[in-house]
C-alpha cells in the first residue's frame, strides 16, 4: 500500500523570485568628503535592513554604478547575503557623466535579467535607483536626454521602476525629472541619506510579498508622493 | 460475451489550508476547491480548484463561485466539450462567459457597486469520464499534472507575466486570450490540480521536473477511500509544505480506479468442490 504521507525530500526547490535593484550614483567631485561618507552610510543601512528581512533578504539582488567621468559597474548583482564591500565607494575628481551611468545600470539590468530567465528564476519589476548632487556635466545633452528616454519607455510599459533622488541643493531637479513620467524627484539632503534608505529597504519588503492581482504595491509613508509602484 | 470483471470508480480527494500571511493579517484563505456530486452524475466527474486575487477584495467570493459552477458545469456539458474541438476558441469564450455572467449575476443580486474586476481569481479545472476521456481548462498560475501507466507530466503549468507577481484571472476581458484547454492528449488515470502556493515544491521551474512526492500522491486514491487520501492531503499541507511557503495551498486529486468485481471471489468455493470429485 503507498504510504499516506510526503516527505519533504520528495519535493523541488526553486530560487525565490528576485527583486533586482541598481544603485546609480554619483560619485563626482562634488561628492566628496563628509557627502560620500554618508552615502555610504546609507547604503551599508539599506544592506543592513534588508539582511534583518528573512523574505526581502533571499528576495532583493543588488547592483551598483557609479559615475563621475564614464561609468563603472562596481557591484554585478548578486544577493544580499553575498555582498562584501558595496559600502566603501570612493569619490572621485571627476565630472558628472549621468547619462553613461543610468545607460551602464540599464544594460546591467537588461543582462540580468536574461540570466534570471535562463535560470528559470521568477523576478519582481525591477528599481533603478538614480542619486546625483548636480547637473550633468562633461557629457553631450543627448547622452543623458537618451538615457531619459530610455527609462520613460520602459517606465511606460511597466518594465522599470524608477526613483529620481536628488542630493542637496545643487541637484538640478529638472534634469532628473526628465527620468521618470511617475515619479517626480525628491530632494534628499546628506543627513537623510539613511533615511532614505531604511524607507527603501521596507519598499522592498512590500514588493516581496507582493501578490498576483495588484494594480500597485503600497509603499511605506515618508517619501512624498512615493506611495506606490 | 465478454463480461467487464471490474468495476470502475471516480474517485475525488483533496483540502485548502490557509497560508500563514494570511493568518498573520487576520485574511481568510482565498483559495477555493469543489468536486462534482456524485449524484449530479456517477459516469464522469470533475474538481475545480480557484486562487482568489489577494489584492482584490472579494477575489475569495470569486474563487467560491467559479469553482462550485464550473464543477457542476464540465459534468453537465461534458460530451459537448468533445464535440467543440474544431473550434477551440468559441469553447474558451464560452467558458469565460459562463463564468463571468455568474458573477455578475452575483453582483447584481448584491445590488452592488462593484466591478467584476473585485473578484478576480484563476481557474483551474478537470473532468473526467469512466471511459477515461478526459478535458481540462487552466488561467493563471498554479498547474494541473497528470499521470499514467508509463509517466507523470504536466497537462497546464503556471501562466504568468513577465513578472512574478503578474499572472491572469478569469474575470479580465481578454481571458479567453490565457485560457489554456485540452483533452485527451496523453492517456490519464490521475489528475492532481493546484494552486501557486504548492507550485514552486511540485514543478522545477527551468526544466519541468516533477517532484516525486506528486507521482505518489497521484495514486493514493487507488488503494484508499476519499476520506482517508483527504485527510492525508490536510496532513500534507499542514506539515509539509506550509513550512516552504506562506501563501495559501490547494491541492486536489481525481482518479479513476478500478476494481475487480466482488461476485469473482463467490465462484473460487465452487471450483475447488469440482476438483475434490
Amino acid at each position: 500500500m503507498n504510504s499516506l504521507t510526503i516527505d519533504r525530500r520528495e519535493l523541488l526547490e526553486n530560487p525565490s523570485p528576485r527583486v533586482p535593484i541598481v544603485l546609480c550614483l554619483d560619485v563626482s567631485g562634488s561628492m566628496r568628503g563628509s557627502r560620500i561618507n554618508e552615502l555610504n552610510r546609507g547604503v551599508g543601512l539599506f544592506i543592513d535592513s534588508l539582511k534583518k528581512d528573512e523574505i526581502a533578504c533571499s528576495s532583493a539582488s543588488l547592483a551598483v554604478v557609479t559615475f563621475s567621468t564614464g561609468a563603472n559597474l562596481i557591484q554585478n548583482f548578486t544577493t544580499i547575503e553575498r555582498i562584501v564591500d558595496a559600502t566603501n565607494i570612493p569619490a572621485t575628481n571627476g565630472q558628472t557623466h549621468l547619462g553613461a551611468g543610468v545607460q551602464l545600470a540599464l544594460d546591467t539590468l537588461e543582462t540580468q535579467k536574461a540570466l534570471l530567465k535562463q535560470v528559470g528564476t521568477d523576478y519582481y519589476q525591477p528599481w533603478i535607483v538614480i542619486m546625483t548632487d548636480g547637473s550633468p556635466y562633461g557629457e553631450n545633452d543627448s547622452v543623458w536626454l537618451q538615457a531619459a528616454q530610455r527609462c520613460c519607455q520602459l517606465e511606460s510599459k511597466k518594465k522599470l521602476v524608477i526613483f529620481p533622488v536628488g542630493i542637496g541643493d545643487g541637484a538640478n531637479l529638472q534634469v532628473l525629472g526628465n527620468f521618470s513620467q511617475r515619479r517626480s524627484p525628491i530632494r534628499i539632503s546628506q543627513i537623510q541619506f539613511s533615511m532614505f534608505f531604511e524607507w527603501l529597504s521596507k519598499s522592498v519588503s512590500c514588493v516581496s510579498v507582493s501578490r498576483p492581482g495588484s494594480p500597485s504595491i503600497k509603499l511605506p509613508s515618508g517619501m512624498g508622493e512615493w506611495r506606490e509602484i | 460475451m465478454a463480461r467487464n470483471l471490474n468495476k470502475i470508480y471516480l474517485r475525488i480527494a483533496g483540502s485548502s489550508i490557509q497560508g500563514r500571511s494570511h493568518i498573520a493579517h487576520g485574511k481568510p484563505c482565498e483559495d477555493a476547491w469543489h468536486a462534482s456530486s456524485v449524484a449530479l452524475s456517477d459516469k464522469c466527474r470533475a474538481i475545480v480548484v480557484c486562487d482568489g486575487a489577494g489584492s482584490k477584495p472579494k477575489g475569495k467570493i470569486g474563487a467560491e463561485i467559479t469553482s462550485r459552477l464550473m464543477s457542476a458545469w464540465l459534468v453537465e456539458r461534458f460530451d459537448s466539450l468533445f464535440c467543440c474541438q474544431d473550434s477551440l476558441e468559441e469553447l474558451k469564450q464560452q467558458i469565460v462567459s459562463v463564468i463571468q455572467s455568474e458573477i455578475n449575476n452575483h453582483i447584481a443580486a448584491e445590488k452592488s457597486d462593484d466591478s467584476i474586476m473585485d473578484y478576480s481569481c484563476t481557474f483551474l479545472g478537470v473532468v473526467m469520464d469512466k471511459n477515461n476521456r478526459w478535458f481540462a481548462c487552466h488561467i493563471g498560475d498554479g498547474g494541473i499534472v497528470a499521470k499514467n501507466t508509463t509517466e507523470t507530466f504536466i497537462v497546464s503549468g503556471p501562466c504568468k507575466g513577465e513578472f512574478a507577481n503578474v499572472t491572469y484571472f478569469i474575470t479580465e476581458p481578454d481571458a479567453n486570450k490565457h485560457l489554456n484547454i485540452c483533452c485527451n492528449t496523453k492517456p490519464a488515470y490521475s489528475f492532481a490540480l493546484f494552486s501557486d502556493g504548492l507550485e514552486r515544491n511540485l514543478i522545477q521551474t527551468r526544466t519541468n521536473a516533477i517532484a516525486p512526492a506528486l507521482g505518489r500522491i497521484l495514486d493514493w486514491l487507488q488503494d484508499n477511500s476519499e476520506n482517508a487520501v483527504s485527510l492525508a492531503i490536510e496532513n500534507s499541507l499542514k506539515t509539509v509544505f506550509s513550512q516552504n511557503t506562506t501563501d495559501d495551498c490547494t491541492l486536489a486529486i481525481l482518479s479513476l480506479v478500478k476494481r475487480k468485481r466482488k461476485h469473482l471471489k463467490k465462484q473460487r468455493p465452487r471450483i475447488k468442490k469440482l476438483k475434490d470429485k
